[in-house]
């Protein structure tokens, strides 16, 4: 079978360093000879094994320094593993850290020329592809003019347009793709799609699932250095979400009073109610436009969300978020404070916060409001109640196919 | 480059070749781009070194020294190509860490791109270093055509040193300290501007171990004697390089390695 990449219980081990690093004389000195002393060591990656066939694509995920760019730096041959192997067949495209070799004083078409040539083509390839190049980038107006004189966009845009014309067999991606703006984010991943199909295995890293999961093939989730799971990206990207949530649970859990999962049986902790519970949802209710509380409206009615928390220790710029989603999974509507620009100050005692609809426009059926409390970084969850609140649409005409019935008018002109 | 044109048998000399030529064309473009005299910075350089002692020592060292700027200036450019390519080479990584980074980037050119760097202000030196000694009045003989093996013996010597500099620096950062100063006593430690007859007899032995005391005196002796340096020294020197040279060029990939993780 072809496969590019072949990596077989590959482990890397690095030495943790006492603070201001040994092999100083002063040390020697003070504390001995570094053989006598006790260095740490650590597994940056443990028994690693996957391959990776032609054409195919891999998504890495894990946690910050869970052993994701140690392993592309092996694959890479930039830096050597302590144990297993890797193999590979082809020449290595890389996509990290782009622009590195960029020199701000020379022009931009210098510039090509030298970072694709570190890049492994040979001048003539370069001249061949430099058009090509320069189009892609949308840089032809300033190719003559110093790089210093481009802004970051368009370097990036430089950057990423010599790497992917660079010759590849194996393209390793490591979280570029977060740079840019929306319209060439998209750019790139179409272009990472061609290079794709046209036979190139892809390696590639990144925090946003979705892009994983839209893409690859397969993933790899790798937690402290080890693969916890491997397979449909689907599937392991769930697990990743689960172990994040558990982490979440860790916190602090058993400390905290239940209150309200006492007074509220339908709530069970890990099956529709999620987090640390340092910040907790005491409560939530719906209300309609005349203040009475409901659990369903009429399509293009107003609604008005209550959600009431209760910290147990002081919370700091929390968010608040609330989904609404259809009984068939879909997220119709999701909003939270800090996308809309609402800032919370400090909690440290129980209240309200209120979500106001106009008007709801959505079409008849059953929904859920879910309603969660978040980290100030979204690093974790404090509360999230999941499926518990329903809201009732009454029925509008039409199938479910579509999310929204707004007010509307057919006009009809006959000739 | 014209001289590296018999390695591009394939594709993958060719890229080694492309590499190094852009890379030492990077190098000084970036050194000299927006300057006003740009590339001719590299004359005043010596020049001014010339001027300074030839001004403090031509009446009391120089009196003994057969045209003495000739003398002075020759022994400069070879000893300025020396420390500038040591110099750069101890902090290779540290300079090119985003080259090192690349998949698939060949270390071992790192001290070729140097020392062939540095080279070209020693070429550029070398024609100015002929008017000198025309003007100083002696003749050029045949024997001047024994100027490019000093001149291989130099640039081997300096590809050795290079290589293994920025290798060690790696895990001893105190190699670029110790090369500092190394290199500021080596400049009085050689005989730059002052006459090998002037050294003690007891001291003798040490210079004679110094591979540039004879790369310097090879130059003197073809360009200024108009005679064949002693070969046993200089074939000594270039046999000892060759030899180690594989050894200290696996040395540096080695340490790439080891640069990779301490970052």
């Amino acid at each position: 079978m072809n496969t590019p990449v072949e990596v077989n219980q590959v482990g890397k081990r690095f030495k943790r360093y006492q603070p201001g690093r040994p092999r100083k004389l002063e040390n020697f000195l003070f504390q001995g000879p570094s053989w006598i002393r006790p260095v740490t060591d650590f597994w940056a990656l443990r028994e690693v094994s996957f391959s990776l066939g032609g054409g195919q694509m891999v998504g890495l995920i894990g946690r910050n320094s869970s052993g994701k760019s140690t392993l592309l730096r092996i694959i890479a041959d930039i830096i050597r593993p302590d144990e297993g192997w890797v193999r590979t067949k082809g020449r290595i495209g890389a996509l990290l850290n782009l622009g590195a070799n960029f020199h701000p004083d020379l022009t931009g078409r210098e510039n090509v020329y030298i970072s694709s040539i570190i890049g492994g083509l040979d001048k003539q390839e370069t001249s061949k592809r430099f058009d090509s190049i320069v189009a892609f980038a949308e840089v032809e107006d300033f190719i003559d003019n110093p790089l210093k004189t481009y802004s970051t966009g368009m370097q990036m845009r430089l950057a990423f347009s010599i790497a992917v014309h660079s010759d590849f067999d194996i393209l390793l991606v490591d979280e570029v793709l977060s740079v840019g703006d929306a319209a060439f984010q998209l750019r790139c991943l179409n272009c990472i799609e061609q290079i794709k199909s046209a036979g190139v295995s892809i390696l590639f890293v990144s925090h946003d699932t979705g892009q994983i999961k839209n893409f690859c093939d397969e993933a790899i989730w790798l937690r402290h250095g080890v693969i916890a799971a491997i397979g449909d990206p689907d599937g392991v990207v769930r697990q990743y979400f689960d172990d994040m949530s558990h982490e979440t649970k860790r916190r602090s859990r058993d400390k905290k009073t239940l209150s309200i999962s006492n007074e509220r049986p339908d709530l069970k902790l890990d099956v529709n109610r999620f987090g640390s519970l340092e910040l907790e949802i005491a409560g939530v209710q719906l209300f309609d436009n005349s203040g009475q509380a409901v659990t369903g409206i009429e399509c293009g009615e107003s609604l008005h969300i209550a959600i009431e928390y209760m910290p147990h220790m002081d919370i700091v710029e929390p968010i608040f978020g609330v989904d609404i989603i259809r009984d068939d999974k879909r997220v119709c509507c999701n909003m939270n404070t800090a996308a809309d620009g609402q800032m919370i100050p400090k909690i440290s005692g129980p209240g309200k916060i209120f979500l106001h609809f106009d008007r709801l426009d959505l079409h008849g059926g059953r929904y859920f409001i879910n309603v969660g409390i978040y980290e100030k970084n979204w690093t974790y969850t404090y509360d999230y109640h999941k499926n518990v609140y329903p809201l009732t649409i009454s029925q509008t005409p039409g199938d479910k196919r579509g999310v929204l019935y707004p007010p509307h008018d057919w006009e009809v002109f006959t000739v | 480059m014209s001289n590296f044109k018999f390695l591009c048998n394939n594709r993958k000399h060719r890229f080694y070749r492309d590499l190094f030529r852009e890379l030492v064309l990077r190098n000084i473009k970036v050194r000299y781009r927006g300057t006003l005299l740009g590339i001719a910075w590299s004359f005043f350089y010596s020049l001014a070194q010339l001027v300074v002692f030839y001004m403090i020592f031509a009446s009391s060292l120089g009196e003994r020294i057969r045209d003495y700027p000739s003398y002075i200036f020759i022994g400069l450019i070879s000893w300025t190509w020396f420390t500038s390519s040591l110099f750069q080479a101890v902090d290779t990584f540290a300079t090119n860490r985003e080259l090192t980074r690349q998949p698939g980037f060949p270390t071992v050119i790192l001290p070729f791109i140097i020392v062939f760097t540095t080279m070209i202000d020693f070429l550029l030196g070398l024609p100015l270093a002929l008017i000198f000694v025309r003007i100083g009045g002696i003749e050029f003989r045949l024997v001047i055509l024994a100027l490019p093996l000093i001149f291989a013996i130099q640039f081997l010597l300096l590809l050795l040193l290079s290589a293994l500099l920025a290798a060690i620096q790696v895990n001893l950062r105190d190699m670029k300290h110790l090369l500092n100063i190394m290199l500021r006593l080596g400049f009085f430690l050689i005989p730059i501007f002052y006459e090998p007859s002037i050294i003690p007899q007891k001291f003798l032995l040490f210079y004679f171990l110094n591979p540039m005391f004879h790369v310097i005196k090879g130059y003197r002796m073809i360009l200024l004697d108009g005679q064949l340096p002693e070969l046993l020294p200089l074939i000594s020197i270039l046999v000892i390089v060759l030899l180690f040279l594989p050894f200290t060029l696996k040395f540096l990939e080695n340490a790439k390695y080891q640069f990779m993780e301490t970052l």
